[in-house]
């Protein structure tokens, strides 16, 4: 499967490199949508990678499907792949079909049964034709496809002019409602890894700029990466980059068809920060260059500042970490850390 | 320019059951008393710890059986050193021969001194000595000034070596010195040679650190006599293996879990609003394990990630410096004098954190090596 996996990067890679120039990731900021892209996905399956084969799906894993979502995140996508993939795999595990165009998927507050209720944030929303609702009841995961035409949408972006639409859910009629054959407490993580690799996607291509803009730009009669101070602070940021992709990878590797509750969350923790570092480092070494709009860094910059927060922040995860390895005695805390490792 | 990159390395069930061995091994150990967990383990002398370590096939893991090895993977070795650091045992005595000398012994030496130095590491019997850095030659090794020079049968050592670890202890030292006078080429002329701390000439006294304890000395080496059969590898070579030689020292579990004990103690104790800070704490360590065993994994297969390595020492060493800040924030100053454990555990991360970015190559210099392979210099 991971040549499968593979393949799909690649193919993502070639399709972003001809569709998502930087032309095209501005003209959606903000609340814009890549229809040209999204378009190219749509024919060539990639959204529907995560569904079985038999439902015309290449039958990857959520955590397969990482070096892919990473691939957009490095191209600054303004498309929901993450979300389609997961709403995809949503719907099939409840057993309803996924519909024509595009899909997305919000969390909602209160259960639902044939109507729905409530306030809930989507993103890309406005762009989607539907809208796969999520509800924890417990471990159960109930899922509903809701139409986008039949809802009361206020548009609302992210700090990096993605659409995060609030939808108005009260009496919203809802086409269908099923429960997933998935844990309700593997959504978030599901969510959260896939946000974590897409920092992760977003980082390589902060520091690309940063890397470029320090080699070539002189001042003092010396490109700026011959200055000490300039160069180490951009290996700090590289080092904090790769910890996260070392961390995104083992949790990716580590996940089956669930995720590794312990990898997903010091994944999740570690990219947030990472990416955190890593945004300051390059502003700092951009200047004024990279505080403007024209500027690409900001694609990148903004949408690490977004994603950390999204599937919940580093003091969310570490919060729930630090409640598992807490008041375990030291032989317990690093037979934890370790027994569940094997792949 | 290269790109930095630490590819997954699974653990097989090989590697997960011989955790299991040593991990019952040190609690047949803890609960025969034979130990006390500590923070820094790697710098505990204990040569019956060594002893027991070799005769059970830990040492020389990864070294051919003709030579006293046990041909296991460098990854089984890797999650063997990891039990060892987080149970906080005594490793010290064996950790520079069985980490650097012999591997490089094993990678340079001849046929007869693989035979003679690589089963006596292998049994826990046979310690070696970092022979590196010197008064005037620190972070900048082309400045070493030991020499040796040629005379019949051998070679005549002259020069003095500082922060010798545990040298007052060990065997032998592999020296590094220069064998013919500096040139065009500052990494030129350089030569590595096994000098038996025992030897006429040597004389080794003591580096009081500030902690008040005796873990390393400087060694003089006056007019000492090494035979042409101690000479390591090849006359003149000695600036290319002793940079291959460092690859072993930078990505070990001993550049992030020196304070695991003070980290594991802090578990303990943690009330709920040390949550946040303990997992992000986990967060970190998760990520250092995967980073470690991916520069493992590499020199594994042959090849030579000095960046990566780099990496791992750098953000790993600032780890365990920061786990002594977490339990200062966040647990109450008087159990760190009420709780003995925790005070003992907290004195020693305290005390000895300076070294942990120094030792193997100060954080300045690691970022000197990744910002060359990135192309930022």
């Amino acid at each position: 499967m991971s040549e499968v996996r593979d393949i799909l990067a690649e193919t993502a890679e070639r399709m972003l490199g001809d569709l998502c120039p930087p032309a095209v990731v501005n003209a959606a900021d903000p609340g814009g949508f890549a229809m040209d892209l999204w378009r190219a996905v749509e024919a060539s399956g990639l959204h529907r990678a995560c569904l079985t084969e038999a439902a015309g799906g290449a039958g990857l894993t959520l955590a397969e499907a990482l070096p892919m979502v990473r691939a957009f995140a490095r191209f600054a996508a303004p498309v929901p792949m993450a979300e389609a993939l997961l709403a995809g795999v949503l719907l099939e595990r409840a057993g309803l079909p996924l519909p024509e165009g595009v899909v997305t998927l919000a969390e909602t507050p209160v259960a639902f049964s044939g109507k729905a209720g409530g306030r809930t944030r989507a993103p890309f929303a406005r762009h989607a034709a539907h809208v796969v609702l999520w509800h924890a009841d417990g471990a159960q995961l109930r899922v509903a496809l809701l139409n986008t035409q039949g809802v009361r949408l206020t548009p609302a972006e992210n700090l990096a002019g993605e659409p995060r639409d609030q939808l108005d859910l009260d009496a919203a009629p809802l086409a269908a409602v099923g429960v997933a054959s998935m844990n309700a407490m593997d959504l978030p993580a599901h969510g959260a890894l896939l946000r974590a690799a897409q920092l992760v996607g977003a980082m390589e291509k902060t520091l690309d700029l940063a890397r470029e803009h320090v080699t070539t730009r002189v001042q003092f009669g010396r490109p700026l990466s011959a200055f000490q101070a300039v160069s180490h602070s951009l290996v700090l940021a590289f080092g904090e980059s790769a910890a996260a992709q070392a961390a995104v990878d083992a949790a990716g590797a580590l996940s089956g068809e669930r995720p590794h509750f312990l990898a997903v969350a010091a994944a999740k923790i570690r990219a947030g920060k990472a990416a955190t570092a890593v945004a300051r480092a390059a502003h700092q070494a951009l200047g004024a260059m990279g505080y403007t709009h024209e500027h690409p860094l900001h694609q990148y910059t903004r949408r690490i500042w977004s994603w950390r927060d999204e599937f919940g922040s580093e003091a969310e995860w570490a919060k729930q970490l630090g409640l598992a390895a807490r008041s375990k005695s030291a032989e317990q805390l690093w037979g934890w850390i370790t027994d569940t490792e094997v792949a | 320019m290269t790109a930095i990159a630490f590819p997954f390395v699974p653990l097989s069930g090989e590697a997960h059951a011989l955790r299991r061995e040593v991990r019952d091994f040190l609690a047949a150990e803890r609960a025969a008393n034979t130990f006390a967990p500590a923070c820094d383990s790697w710098s505990d002398f204990s040569e019956s710890f060594s002893k027991k370590l070799g005769a059970r096939g830990w040492l020389g893991m990864t070294w051919p059986k003709a030579y006293g090895g046990h041909e296991r993977s460098l990854i089984e070795r890797w999650v063997a050193t990891e039990e060892f650091l987080a149970a906080g045992a005594p490793v010290g005595a064996h950790w520079i021969a069985d980490r650097q000398s012999g591997p490089q012994i094993l990678r340079y030496g001849s046929e007869e001194q693989k035979r003679f130095f690589l089963p006596r590491i292998a049994q826990g019997e046979c310690y070696f000595a970092i022979g590196m850095s010197e008064p005037d030659a620190g972070s900048d090794l082309s400045a070493v000034r030991a020499r040796a020079e040629k005379i019949s049968g051998g070679w005549r050592l002259t020069g003095r070596k500082v922060w010798t670890s545990w040298g007052h202890l060990a065997h032998w030292s592999i020296v590094f010195c220069r064998t013919s006078p500096l040139a065009e080429d500052r990494h030129a002329g350089f030569s590595q040679f096994m000098v038996d701390l025992s030897s006429p000439g040597v004389t080794i006294r003591p580096i009081v650190n500030l902690e008040g304890l005796h873990h390393f000395n400087e060694i003089y080496f006056d007019a000492v006599f090494v035979p042409d059969d101690r000479v390591l590898g090849n006359i003149g070579a000695g600036w290319a293996q002793l940079m291959s030689e460092l690859a072993f020292e930078r990505s070990g579990p001993e550049r992030f879990l020196s304070t695991f004990p003070l980290l594991a103690a802090f578990a303990e104790r943690a009330e709920t609003e040390n949550e946040t800070v303990l997992g992000t704490l986990m967060a970190e360590l998760f990520s250092l394990r995967q980073m470690s065993r991916s520069v493992a994994g590499r020199l594994m297969a042959g090849e030579t990630p000095s960046a990566e390595a780099a990496l791992v020492k750098d953000v790993g060493t600032r780890f365990e410096q920061r786990i002594q800040e977490a339990v200062r924030a966040g647990l109450p100053v008087a159990s760190r004098t009420a709780d003995g454990e925790l005070q003992r555990h907290y004195a020693r991360a305290v005390l000895r954190s300076p070294s942990f970015t120094l030792r193997g190559g100060t954080s300045e210099i690691l970022r000197g090596v990744v910002a060359r392979a990135l192309g930022l210099r």
